[in-house]
């Protein structure tokens, strides 16, 4: 896939005549999402580091990197769950943006901080938001994230 | 090569039933088919054909029958 910046989509076209315009409704600015650890380690044992790929940015492996096979299992999760859960305070203002759309590095203090492509800041502005928060839970079997927009 | 068929056996692989896979199946609401689990198909997919999926196109699957339009579409490309 080519850099998410590269596909940012055109400003919106105007409907053609006759045509309704479809707006968007009230995003939610509230997300959560929760992965099963176990499902997703195996559809890794199934498909090997080409999910990871997919799933994760470049910078987000290098994070998942260097650790113990659960601790890259552990981050692998978190991050989906963050991506999805961030995704879902966009409503359907986030519809479109895909899973490299959404980087969730380190703070200084091992915080989740969550950075958006433009094309997904354009969306969190479309939405009537200017700031995200993201948090992430871990158990063995599962990882939970929950993000707000305002 | 029957792309159908071969959509069908990847989708077989990850644990779904032939009778489930008709081009009307809708991924979410027939199969339960949720965004990770969408991206392992697309993967297996792309790994079966030797493919690549743009992950825009990812986001626009809703039905079986997508799948195996874009794995129809992308390998006649390959093969010119």
């Amino acid at each position: 896939m080519s850099a998410p910046e590269a596909l940012t989509a055109p400003p919106a076209e105007l409907p053609a005549p006759g045509a309704a315009a479809r707006v968007p409704g009230p995003a939610p600015g509230l997300g959560v999402d929760i992965v099963q650890v176990t499902r997703l380690r195996a559809a890794v044992l199934r498909r090997g580091d080409a999910l990871a790929e997919r799933l994760l940015t470049p910078e987000e492996r290098e994070l998942c990197r260097g650790r113990s096979g659960r601790h890259r299992l552990q981050c692998l999760a978190g991050r989906v769950a963050a991506k999805e859960a961030v995704r879902k305070t966009l409503g359907a203002h986030g519809e479109g943006l895909g899973w490299q759309d959404v980087e969730v590095r380190r703070g200084a203090h091992g915080e989740p901080v969550p950075h958006l492509s433009a094309r997904a800041e354009r969306a969190l502005r479309q939405a009537g938001f200017t700031r995200l928060r993201l948090s992430i839970s871990h158990e063995p079997d599962v990882a939970v994230a929950v993000a707000t927009a305002d | 090569m029957n792309i159908r068929e071969e959509v069908v056996t990847v989708l077989r692989g990850i644990g779904f039933r032939d009778d489930e896979l008709t081009d009307g199946t809708v991924l979410a609401a027939d199969l339960g088919i949720d965004s990770t689990e969408l991206v392992e198909i697309v993967v297996a997919l792309e790994q079966h054909f030797g493919i690549r999926v743009d992950m825009d196109e990812e986001g626009a699957f809703r039905t079986f029958g997508d799948l195996v339009a874009c794995a129809d579409r992308l390998m006649s490309v390959r093969e010119g």
